[in-house]
């Protein structure tokens, strides 16, 4: 693997690059308080798209402000709408529900019982890209892992104003009644 | 503090500082922290502000005491566990048992001493037995603190004069207990009754002593009692020492200062956590759910009670509050059940305990400050918070793992967030070989073996899982020597590697499993528990952005064999589960019967010549295997860790051997993993589209496995908003799993 003298540190661990040992005195130092901003400046540079990122949340997806929109987006561009609702509700499914899918998956002897879980994979329809997986007793709602207080992290821990109303509540229920309709 | 009373002491002056009742101090202790939110009340950390060298220096002076004790204790003790294994731990604590300054080793048991010690307090032990200068306490009760029985917890009380001024704790994990099937844990037991050896929160000593009849009692209870009473003798000589250090301490600071500097190491450390949550993480909601099955029913030689199926589902929900506090809720779990899968407070404390030691409060001033910015919500007579007297805990840990696993992983959501990938961590399942009968010098053995300590992590955002290397329970994670264990054991390892294609697939993969695969050697009489992974049927965790969890683990046992005679003629013998199970299909080994599962199990009796196998497990993969590194790909293959066929399974890369070396296919593995990509959205559907055919068969009922339909009877019996929130989703007119039971 060539080494870029350029790169900074920070792009070298996002890469899996960094030495093991700067890695294991980065989790030792004290945390630096510019990391998001320098994380973000990262990911907002690699995007292909322009609106100013507010919160990774994966390797691929994360919430930018689209027009005054707070969406979820994977960096190919495909937008899976507000925050609040639950992106995985418009993302692509996959479920391994059967033994023969889990044979196929797995390749040999699995010992998983697809009347006990399901296995779903959550696709990016815009790129074809894996954005999770999900492992949940059989007929379990979907999961939404992870719904930040957007409005408290920008304004209480890091003092930025503006973002006040992007709280942590849940709208999710709104797309799933759209299911209903025909 | 002065006009503190209480009633429990019969007016009669309490032990504690300024002659006040422990339970006293307690209790003003908790109203303290509920009035102001501080640790005592403190709203300022006076000492430290004025002298803060001297400050720093007595809280070096602490850790440095127990740290260096924890390792002259190794070499009283005589057990595996201890010696070889990390699986101990000495802290010390305020009167109150709020931990103020702890060892390395084995995390979980940082807050269960603590628990023991509230325990005491609370059922004013200091009226009945008394306590004194010299005295010792034990316990390995899950409704005084404990886990289970073979962490076994020792106490001392820590007088200056005649004043408590704090507990001196150990405690050690034993590998026998003299459980039903031997071993220091139970597998089958269905209730406490068959878990050995129960301590139960005694004095056991006094004038540092143990009482000869204490002693005896582990004599005479446990298959190999030496390997207990010389551990418990290892604690109690690490606590002395701890305690006279600490009155060596007193004697040069004062017993003013040293009080109020043990409060102070603890809400300084209560303000560090809240202060490290807000820089590394992301305020708001984490969700995540478990499910955990045991086919039990076709176990041979099961207790009537446990003679069955049955599934557990434990949502866990995370709130990180404005504040940097945690609400950790586990409502929806499922009722507590006759299995050995139960949890009490203090369990559940310790595997709090050691998410947050290993992912947020692992440097600076560690001890129970950081647990006083937690808050978990552990329902009544649910499986984390079982009230029924006779409930099983032996396995507590197979329903801990997976809570606080989900915890870690999902605590990882918040770090990648604010880009802090080198703090991403996934835990790993679990696999665990009991034994017993007659040891190859003759006499009883049980035991326990540790190896599982050091099984593969789940992999992390920037690299993959460590192999070998993981254990949730204690940081320090070993395999131990395999010449330990044949000593210990009437054994002998054929083989200890890496298994192929076992572990959780990712961009970065889960930490390798691996397995052992032994003969016994000079017995004829000694059976096994096999427990493969913490479950039947169901992974403990998913994986993040993509990874997947690995396949579950194997154990093999094989009876009658014709193992010596292959030795006799220098023939090859198996190396590795894979091998033998090929050898035993073919017949080349001879078995009048041979069994590879992925379930618990018990063996028959084996004897000299008889193989016995057990994979440990592997941690779910982070982000999409598609995206691994080829190069990687390529080192798993030359190291055993894939084949050339899981490669191309799992990651889409193509290997050729070339003039006797492997290479990569460049050509073939792009477009390999271009066709992969076209399959994933040509087989996959709007979740929309997805959603309505599920909900429909959801509403007919018809496939619903009954196992898991009694699981979610059971959380839905147990919580509201658990059944609320499959209504809200699926929008069914009834809940399709039956009426939950009152």
């Amino acid at each position: 693997m060539e080494e870029n003298q350029d790169t900074s540190e920070l792009e070298m661990l996002i890469q899996g690059r960094l030495d093991v040992e700067r890695v294991r005195r980065l989790q030792m130092e004290p945390k630096d308080p510019d990391r998001m901003e320098k994380y973000i400046a990262i990911r907002q540079k690699a995007a292909r798209y322009s609106y100013r990122i507010l919160l990774p949340l994966s390797e691929k997806l994360c919430i930018v402000d689209r027009d005054g929109s707070p969406s979820v987006m994977c960096n190919c561009g495909y937008d899976f709408g507000d925050y609040r609702e639950n992106w995985k509700l418009s993302a692509n499914i996959y479920v391994y529900d059967t033994v023969e899918k889990l044979d196929q998956l797995y390749g040999r002897e699995h010992g998983y019982d697809p009347t006990l879980i399901e296995m779903r994979e959550y696709i990016c329809p815009g790129c074809a890209s894996l954005l999770d997986t999900e492992v949940v007793p059989y007929g379990y709602p979907v999961l939404f892992d992870f719904l930040p207080d957007i409005g408290v992290l920008y304004e209480k821990w890091l003092g930025i104003t503006g973002l006040e109303e992007y709280s942590a509540q849940d709208n999710s229920d709104k797309k799933v009644a759209t299911f209903l309709e025909t | 503090m002065s006009e503190l009373k209480d009633s429990s002491t019969s007016g009669k002056q309490g032990i504690g500082p300024n002659g006040i009742t422990l339970k006293a101090l307690l209790h003003d202790s908790r109203q303290k922290l509920s009035a102001t939110g501080c640790y005592q009340g403190l709203t300022e950390l006076s000492l430290k502000k004025q002298d803060p060298i001297k400050f720093e220096r007595f809280h070096a002076r602490l850790l440095s005491t127990v740290i260096s004790v924890r390792d002259t204790m190794k070499f009283i003790a005589s057990s595996p566990a201890v010696r070889d294994f990390e699986e101990f731990l000495i802290n010390l604590y305020t009167p109150e048992g709020d931990s103020v300054v702890i060892s390395t080793g084995i995390m979980v048991h940082v807050h269960t001493l603590s628990e023991f010690i509230k325990f005491i307090i609370e059922n004013d032990y200091e009226v009945d037995p008394g306590i004194k200068d010299g005295d010792i306490f034990a316990n390995n009760e899950l409704w005084a603190g404990g886990v289970h029985t073979p962490d076994v917890q020792t106490v001392i009380p820590l007088f200056y004069g005649d004043t408590l001024v704090g507990w001196v704790g150990a405690v050690s994990h034993e590998l026998e207990t003299g459980t039903y099937e031997g071993g220091g844990m139970t597998i089958f037991s269905p209730e406490r009754y068959g878990e050995g050896l129960h301590i139960s929160a005694e004095k056991v000593g006094e004038n540092d002593r143990f009482y000869s009849g204490y002693v005896r009692r582990i004599q005479m209870n446990t298959r190999n009692p030496v390997w207990w009473i010389m551990d418990d003798r290892s604690k109690l000589a690490g606590c002395i020492m701890v305690r006279e250090a600490v009155r060596r301490l007193i004697d040069e600071v004062g017993l003013d200062y040293y009080l109020q500097a043990v409060k102070e190491i603890i809400e300084e450390a209560r303000l560090n956590f809240l202060a490290r949550v807000k820089r590394t993480l992301v305020p708001g909601r984490y969700m995540g759910v478990n499910v955990g099955a045991f086919k039990f029913k076709d176990v041979p030689f099961q207790h009537p009670l446990g003679k069955k199926d049955t599934a557990n589902i434990t949502p866990i929900e995370v709130h990180i509050k404005d504040d940097g506090r945690i609400f950790i809720d586990l409502d929806g779990a499922g009722e507590w059940g006759f299995h050995p899968f139960n949890c009490g407070p203090g369990a559940m404390g310790g595997g709090l305990w050691i998410t947050l030691t290993q992912m947020l409060a692992y440097d600076g001033k560690v001890n129970d400050g950081a647990y006083y910015a937690v808050e978990q919500n552990l329902p009544l007579g649910t499986v984390v918070n079982a009230t029924y007297p006779g409930a099983g805990s032996s396995i507590a840990w197979a329903t801990l793992i997976p809570i606080y696993s989900n915890l870690a992983r999902l605590l990882s959501m918040g770090f990648y967030a604010r880009g802090f990938l080198e703090e991403v961590f996934q835990g790993t399942p679990n696999a665990l070989m009991n034994g017993a009968g007659i040891s190859q010098f003759g006499g009883p053995i049980g035991v326990s073996n540790f190896e599982l300590t050091a099984s593969g992590s789940g992999a992390r955002a920037i690299a993959d899982g460590i192999d070998c290397g993981h254990s949730i329970w204690n940081p320090e994670a070993t395999q131990g020597d395999i010449e330990v264990w044949e000593m210990a054991v009437p054994k002998l390892y054929l083989s200890r590697n890496f298994v192929a294609d076992r572990h959780g697939f990712g961009k970065y993969r889960g930490g390798a499993s691996w397995g052992s695969l032994w003969i016994i050697h000079g017995s004829q009489t000694f059976y096994a528990t096999l427990s493969a992974q913490n479950s039947s049927g169901t992974p403990m965790l998913s994986g993040l952005f993509g990874g997947y969890p690995a396949p579950a683990v194997r154990i093999l046992w094989a009876q009658n064999t014709n193992i010596f005679e292959l030795i006799s003629q220098r023939k090859t013998l198996p190396v590795g589960i894979d091998q033998a199970v090929d050898m035993l299909s073919s017949g080349y080994i001879k078995a009048s019967q041979w069994h590879c599962i992925q379930q618990p199990a018990w063996t028959d009796i084996l004897k000299d010549g008889d193989i016995f196998a057990i994979e440990y497990p592997s941690g779910s993969g982070f982000g999409d295997p598609l995206e691994r590194d080829v190069e990687l790909v390529l080192r798993d293959v030359e190291n055993g860790i894939h084949t050339l066929e899981g490669a191309r399974r799992f990651y889409g890369v193509i290997l050729e051997e070339k003039d006797g070396r492997l290479q990569i296919n460049i050509e073939g593995t792009e477009k390999e993993r271009t066709n992969l990509r076209k399959q994933r959205l040509a087989r996959s559907v709007p979740v929309k589209e997805w959603w309505r055919k599920r909900r429909d068969e959801l509403a007919k009922g018809g496939n619903i496995n009954p196992i898991l339909a009694a699981a979610y009877r059971s959380s839905a019996s147990m919580s509201d908003i658990f059944a609320e929130r499959f209504d809200r989703f699926w929008k069914l007119a009834r809940f399709p799993f039956g009426e939950a039971e009152a």
